[in-house]
């Protein structure tokens, strides 16, 4: 651990240098290069990533710029006060490896995720989907911005690491047959949901509710705007900047002003994934590395999943329809809902990855699916209004205020920065409050999720069975599975 | 006759597995030596997509292009589970619609 630090420490010191952009894949190239994934992929994979991390600075600075005077004139003219500005999963994944905990998590995870799964204490196997370790670690890294403490931080990285995997090998078996993809799980934001689910499926199957369900069909069509980025950047762009401007209507050059703002966030909405598809990049060799390594030595394990991105898991058309419908729904909650502080942007067209964890563990019930995510979303977005503060600390300890004069006068004015799809994630949160209670009643608060967590661990590993089957899996499935194995 | 291919690949985001199998499909073709011009997209924008002759999606959907280009399940591409089996099956369907024309 010492070796560690010192790592962390020289690596902070080249970083204040020489900026994260260029730090950040040049670790990056020298763990896929030890990972043996060949140097021309990984030098690639590196540089892209280095210019994705510009351009992403640039974006926000753009982004926050425009909006943010419409941000705090729509909390003065209507009194709806939404300071913290969602930059997306893209900009929460770019702010967590840009922080030390961050990067620090890439090489320490792998390690982690390496010896449990060779100890057979997990049956997922995490490092193909090393990209999304930032879902988690978001977390640990808001504990240590509140805590001050490092170590905190890393402590609770681990922890929730063992969460991410225990929810992880619970719904693996529901996941391949609902989908149809063998040997697959699900490691990333949407897995959060999933006990949620878990719990309306018992509460409906012990009340024996009779289950309704509606029919897809159309309606894609019909909310299908909800999921195109530049309409929704066009919409979300001209309520804020009306709202903000309400006082001020009769003015000719209010209007240049509504109008220059609505491109602009539209703008950013339709470039935001070509950036942060370049950054991605720095990270692929490394997991197709993994992949190949797992799938070629396939070990004869009785339990065995491997982690994928969500993004195979989107399409689904259950899944499509139910995000749709629930869209318009979270957002305008989101506007009225006590307590929410965050102004839902970037992460809009980001819904139909948080349904997942919901669909399938309802078996494709568009319904339930609805029901379910208008409640558990909602509740997310006022703890997740809890955590801005600190997560706006992360954003500037990852030098984008250094750079960006835009963006350092809105966080001086108190507004900030949020992710509504990492930051929807009320588990995690409790671990992060226990992590982060005061004074010494931490050590109490951190010992009781531990013995929660260890509790359910070893009553999920003795009744394997019953778990998958409340995570959805039906009988027949899973005989099949074990027939497989043995044979 | 055809002189070059056009194809989508789109997936949730537009980026993860979109990105590996764009590059997994240039691979191929480079190697078959068809012309070819690749585009990444969502899966969302799939029914409007103009100009494609064929779009391959990452993960399972029924999404169909309005313009009528076909649409492949491009999964075992991304996971390595049955990439040979798909490569045969793609080179067939982009030899087909290139003698279309």
């Amino acid at each position: 651990m010492q070796f560690l630090l010192s790592i962390g420490n020289g690596i902070s010191f080249i970083m204040n240098l020489f900026g994260t952009s260029i730090v950040v894949p040049c670790i990056i190239l020298i763990i896929s290069l030890c990972m043996g994934t060949g140097f021309k992929k990984a030098f690639q994979g590196a540089l892209y990533m280095a210019v994705g991390l510009t351009m992403f600075n640039a974006l926000l600075g753009v982004l926050l710029g425009d909006i943010s005077p419409y941000v705090t004139s729509m909390a003065q003219t209507v009194g709806i006060s939404l300071p913290y500005v969602d930059v997306g999963w893209q900009g929460a994944s770019v702010i967590v490896y840009s922080n030390q905990l961050g990067y620090i998590y890439l090489v320490l995870g792998l390690g982690v995720n390496l010896l449990l799964f060779g100890l057979k204490l997990t049956d997922t196997f995490q490092p193909t989907d090393i990209w999304n370790y930032y879902q988690f670690v978001f977390w640990a890294i808001i504990v240590q911005f509140v805590t001050g403490s490092f170590w905190l931080g890393i402590a609770a990285a681990v922890f929730m690491n063992l969460i991410v995997l225990l929810i992880a090998d619970i719904i693996a078996p529901s996941i391949q047959e609902y989908y149809g993809y063998e040997d697959v799980t699900l490691t990333s934001v949407p897995q959060a949901v999933a006990p949620w689910a878990m719990i309306m499926r018992w509460v409906i199957i012990k009340l024996k509710i009779k289950e309704r369900n509606v029919d897809p069909k159309g309606l894609t069509e019909k909310f299908g705007f909800w999921g195109e980025p530049l309409t929704i950047g066009l919409f979300v762009g001209l309520l804020v900047t009306f709202l903000g401007s309400l006082t001020v209507l009769g003015k000719a050059s209010t209007w240049t002003g509504i109008l220059g703002t609505m491109l602009a966030v539209s703008g950013v909405m339709v470039i935001y994934p070509s950036v942060s598809g370049l950054f991605v990049k720095g990270l692929i060799p490394l997991s197709q590395a993994m992949n190949v390594k797992i799938r070629s030595g396939k070990s004869k394990r009785k339990h065995f999943n491997i982690a994928m991105d969500p993004a195979i898991y989107f399409g689904e058309s259950g899944n499509l329809t139910a995000a749709l419908i629930l869209i318009p729904i979270i957002y305008f909650i989101s506007l009225v809902m006590p307590g929410n502080k965050i102004l839902m942007l970037a992460d809009i067209p980001a819904m139909p990855f948080m349904t997942v964890g919901l669909i399938f563990v309802f078996r494709g019930n568009i319904l339930n699916t609805v029901i379910g995510g208008t409640i558990w979303y909602s509740f997310a977005n006022v703890l997740n209004s809890n955590v801005c503060a600190a997560f706006t600390k992360a954003a500037v300890a990852a030098g984008v205020t250094q750079k960006l004069p835009a963006v350092a006068s809105a966080v001086s004015k108190g507004l900030g920065v949020a992710s509504w799809t990492v930051g929807s994630n009320p588990i995690l949160w409790v671990v992060y409050k226990a992590f982060s209670a005061p004074g010494y009643w931490k050590i109490l608060t951190i010992a009781i999720s531990i013995a929660v967590y260890l509790a359910l661990y070893l009553h999920f590993r003795r009744h394997r069975n019953a778990w998958y089957k409340a995570a959805g899996a039906s009988d027949e499935f899973l005989a099949g599975k074990q027939e497989k194995a043995i044979a | 006759m055809k002189k070059s291919i056009n194809i989508v690949v789109a997936c949730g985001g537009g980026i993860f597995t979109t990105t590996v199998v764009t590059d997994k499909i240039d691979e191929i073709l480079r190697k078959e030596k068809i012309p070819h011009k690749l585009s990444p997209h969502k899966i969302t924008e799939v029914p409007n997509i103009t100009g494609a002759d064929l779009i391959v999606c990452t993960g399972k959907t029924s999404a169909q292009n309005k313009s009528g280009a076909p649409v492949m399940i491009g999964l075992p591409l991304f996971t390595g589970v049955g990439a040979e089996q798909f490569t045969q099956l793609l080179l067939e369907k982009i030899r087909e619609i290139m003698a279309e024309d």
